[in-house]
């Protein structure tokens, strides 16, 4: 049975396959190879998923959501129509949808998958997405890095034995960075880094505040639904402004239209601080790989924000070599998702393909040092150092602090501050130790990260041999098996379009979403044809309905052809 | 370091084989002890591996040599009169090519150390002649553009900041809390904590740490929890001074809440022992209160006048903590929350985004609105607190 491979993005997701030898992109319902990340629910209580859902945001924005992503591994909810979502469950509803789109396609069911994450995903983040992949019914034994899974598809391609390339992987949310290298069929990542809530979403809402602020508007004056039509405007010259020079952003707001010319310097001046930070990981990685600025034989950028060319234009300054973008930046994660599940079920093809991947954040626990006769707590001591290549394991030694200590307590943290309090706490272990002077008695501790991303955790006492484990993995729920059990029986609950429906209903909100835009004559032209696939929608008859649909997708796409470049 | 002699045999090469030979031999093996299949090998293999370049290393040095820190000369840009390469990849012109790729890039060493020099003075001038601007435009330098530059820069200058600060004893911070933050954010040495192998970086760290808590927005540092710590972290001793200050506080407060309670007192039937209960246990209890808020608040560094309006305010802020403070989950740092105030905006633009409910979404609107000013919080606090002790009694 085949492993699908899933690239669950902040904005879009993809599914794909290996198949034939080669990684596929499995086209949705509707012949697309992106489905938007966007969740909606319509006024009777259907779930819309992608396309449809997006051009809901205009629509109906208190009933639809998107860039849930960025919410996994927190315990916030989104309420749509009065139902109240967590971002698992909504990241569930897309991947249900991509697996039936995978079925569609292979013709037999499919229970198993991997699913791409941002490398600087947290462990709550990871365990939120294996959570949502069990609530969508996929068995997911692991969870790949993004960046390596560019890398992944980028090193299939590549036929020299030796080279080095740095993968910067610019999507909608996040920021990853992979330094890899490959010799001989040896794909090794030497560093990741990343910076898990910097995205091109994020460029739109710099753009979206530029732009009001050029029109004296107040970002909490607007209403949900101007704010939306602003983003998607923004959204939309943000991508123009790839192609042209300027672009003119109009927006109809409090029933006043609002014009401005927009240029690529503004646009970067708008952003200045995310270019700024888009820099720090990527020098990071640079660091630490160990590796000269200049060793890199390609600098490969992939994510769909990577098409904006201040994003390619920093890269390339900082690496003084122009970025190449050789496969479409938007399929490359989902293709290497799907070769990640080959190379996991050993597939003949890659048989002689390796790769071995880093542990993207320092573990290690809590400790305390002296200074000056006092003793301080709540600093970070690291037994595996972030970019240590998975499997891995180390062992440390700790000692009592104080006098007739009675237990020490093991806190196990990850992150990169030197105190904590900052860092993320992932699990704690109490080990008893016999009362005596300080720093007389000892514990060993064990880290054991293997290479499902599940981190062992061993500690001895070395008086008594008192043992004690404790295993934290990324399939480890915060949810009990009863929470998710609920959260199953909740989703089927909710009711979905027929899958048969998709295009008509993509049409239908499309035009509907063009309604909301439009102005005039062609606000009443567009009525009329939302009506008339109303009504063959209404008489169940499929051939009419297809007949309708075609005439409404072409006066749609007349209509757009006036309005300019959307 | 692991077993040497071990780890040339696991790697079935000879001793002292160069690179190319060991990763060879690496990649081979790897193929056998796949990570997926066998992971107690190929970690068995992995160091083994690590090791023999380990060796390779301390044997021809420069190869994976980190710089150690200190002040040593410019490390490779030892060019004069070379302009610096004012590279700027263009990508209208479909110039797709990476022809003009140098080597290694090459910078004017004169010019890094005037820099260098430019921000070290700039540093240490009186506080106040040390205007942001300035700054701002001595670190818009185009050579801070290459990471090489600014690593070797940003040492330069870590080097004598951590001898001074550890020597000062960092009773007060040496340095201007926004010039440090401004340099951070260009030379990221908060991010970078482990590479300064050999400095006494700590107490540094610890000014860093206090700049950035001082950046945090108002909402953050004089929170409910700041507050909860501020009160209820019992440390420190009280003096006869500070036993008086709050004895005097408790006088105000109790002639205040009477004036405040005169009307409900009149409304309820007068029962004499209901008062003297109330005043004798609120009395004692709130002596004690006091007396701990004021102390907590001028060791925690706020001025004297400041810790009097607390301790004034606080029996009003007891119906609040009974109600409810605001959540701040502490098990998930939000990684949002750490950057400056402009992406902090940013991220509740983000936020707003997301659709709530419309009540929640104006009450938090509200409340953040108002919490966004320590004085407008002490404001609602103050209402809110007049608002809420009738009903409490």
């Amino acid at each position: 049975m085949a492993v699908i491979g899933i690239d669950l993005g902040t904005t879009n997701s993809l599914v794909s396959v290996w198949q034939n030898d080669e990684a596929t992109i499995i086209p949705n319902a509707l012949g697309d190879k992106l489905t938007p990340s966007v969740v909606s629910v319509d006024k009777n209580g259907l779930v819309l998923v992608g396309k449809a859902a997006r051009d809901r945001l205009v629509t109906d924005p208190q009933a639809t959501t998107s860039q849930f992503k960025r919410l996994m591994g927190t315990s916030e909810t989104v309420s749509l129509n009065g139902k109240r979502f967590s971002p698992e469950e909504l990241s569930a509803l897309v991947l249900k949808q991509l697996k039936a789109d995978a079925e569609a396609y292979l013709g037999e069911p499919v229970d198993e998958a991997v699913i791409s994450v941002p490398a600087y995903f947290n462990n709550n983040q990871r365990t939120a997405t294996m959570n949502a992949a069990r609530l969508a019914g996929l068995h997911v034994e692991r969870l790949i890095n993004e960046p390596t899974a560019a890398a992944l598809a980028y090193g299939l391609r590549e036929h020299r034995d030796e080279s080095t390339f740095i993968v910067v992987d610019l999507g909608g949310g996040t920021l990853d960075v992979s330094i890899l290298e490959k010799f001989d069929d040896l794909l090794e990542v030497h560093a990741t880094s990343g910076d898990s809530f910097l995205g091109g979403e994020d460029f739109t809402q710099s753009m979206v505040a530029g732009v009001l602020s050029r029109w004296d508007l107040g970002n909490h004056r607007l209403s949900r639904e101007e704010r939306a039509h602003v983003y998607r405007v923004c959204d939309q010259a943000k991508k123009a402004l790839c192609e042209s020079s300027s672009v003119e952003v109009s927006a109809k707001i409090a029933n006043q239209t609002q014009v401005t010319t927009v240029s690529r310097d503004d646009l970067m001046d708008f952003s200045a601080t995310l270019l700024e930070r888009l820099r720090v990981p990527l020098e990071r990685a640079v660091r630490d790989s160990g590796l000269g600025r200049d060793s890199f034989d390609d600098v490969i950028i992939v994510g769909g924000a990577s098409r904006m060319p201040m994003v390619r234009n920093a890269v390339g300054r900082l690496f003084g070599r122009i970025p190449s973008a050789n496969l479409d930046p938007d399929l490359v994660v989902a293709m290497g998702a799907s070769i990640q599940a080959a190379l996991k079920q050993r597939n003949e093809a890659l048989r002689d393909t390796v790769l071995t991947d880093v542990c993207p954040f320092s573990l290690g626990l809590e400790s305390a040092q002296s200074f000056e006769q006092r003793t301080r707590t709540g600093f970070f001591s690291v037994l595996i150092p972030r970019n240590t290549v998975i499997p891995a394991s180390r062992v440390d030694r700790f000692y009592t602090v104080s006098d007739n200590q009675q237990a020490m307590e093991i806190n196990v943290f990850q992150g990169e501050q030197r105190l904590v309090k900052n860092n993320i706490k992932i699990g704690e272990l109490k080990m008893p130790v016999p009362p005596g002077p300080a720093s007389k008695e000892a514990v060993d501790v064990r880290f054991t990260y293997d290479i499902n991303g599940i981190l062992e955790v061993h500690a001895e006492v070395l008086s008594t041999g008192f043992k004690d484990r404790l295993v934290i993995r990324n399939t480890d729920t915060q949810l009990s098996d009863k929470d998710i059990e609920r959260a199953l029986s909740r989703l089927e609950t909710l009711k979905f379009h027929p899958r048969e429906d998709t295009a008509n209903i993509a049409v239908m909100q499309e035009a509907e979403r063009m309604f909301a835009e439009a102005l005039g004559e062609e606000r009443d032209a567009i009525s009329l044809l939302i009506f008339e696939l109303e009504n063959a929608m209404d008489s169940q008859d499929p051939e009419r309905v297809s007949a309708v649909r075609a005439k409404v997708q072409s006066h749609l796409e007349a209509i757009r052809s006036r309005w300019g470049m959307w | 370091m692991g077993d040497v002699v071990n780890a040339w045999e696991i790697l079935g090469i000879e001793p002292g084989s160069d690179r190319r030979a060991i990763k060879k031999a690496y990649a081979r093996l790897a193929r056998d002890c796949h990570p997926e299949e066998r992971p107690e090998a190929f970690m068995e293999l992995r160091q083994a591996y690590e090791v023999a370049l380990e060796q390779l290393a301390g044997a021809e040095p420069g190869i994976m040599e980190v710089p150690p820190a200190g002040v040593e000369p410019m490390p490779v840009y030892p060019s004069e009169s070379e302009p610096v390469p004012e590279w700027e990849p263009e990508y209208e012109d479909g110039a797709q090519t990476n022809d003009h790729v140098s080597a290694s890039p090459v910078f004017d060493s004169r010019a890094v150390e005037t820099l260098c020099d430019d921000l070290a003075s700039f540093v240490r001038r009186p506080l106040d002649e040390q205007s942001p601007e300035e700054l701002e435009a001595i670190l818009g330098h185009p050579l801070l553009e290459h990471m090489e530059v600014r690593d070797w820069v940003g040492l330069r200058l870590l080097t004598p900041f951590c001898v001074e600060i550890h020597e000062a004893s960092f009773k007060q911070c040496p340095f201007s809390r926004n010039t440090l933050l401004a340099l951070d954010r260009v030379f990221h040495w908060s991010a970078n904590y482990q590479m300064m192998p050999g400095l006494p970086v700590d107490d540094f760290h610890v000014l860093l740490d206090g700049a950035y808590e001082s950046q945090h927005s108002a909402n953050q540092r004089y929170g409910w929890k700041w507050l909860a710590n501020l009160l209820l972290g019992f440390k420190g001793s009280i003096t006869r001074r500070e036993w008086l200050l709050g004895f005097v506080c408790m006088i105000l407060w109790v002639i205040t809440t009477l004036n405040i309670l005169q009307g409900i007192i009149n409304l309820v039937p007068p029962q004499p022992y209901h008062s003297l209960l109330f005043l004798g246990v609120g009395l004692v209890g709130l002596y004690s209160f006091i007396c701990l808020t004021i102390k907590r608040a001028v060791d925690a560094g706020v001025n004297r006048l400041g810790a009097l309006i607390m301790a004034t305010l606080f029996p009003f802020v007891i119906p609040l903590y009974i109600v409810g403070a605001p959540q701040q989950r502490a098990d998930v740092p939000d990684p949002r929350l750490q950057f400056m105030d402009h992406l902090d905006l940013a991220y509740w633009d983000v936020r707003d985004q997301l659709p709530q409910s419309g009540f929640m979404q104006k009450v938090k609107q509200f409340y953040r609105r108002l919490s966004g000013r320590v004085f407008g919080k002490l404001g609602i606090v103050f209402v809110v607190g007049l608002a809420l002790t009738p009903w409490v009694n």
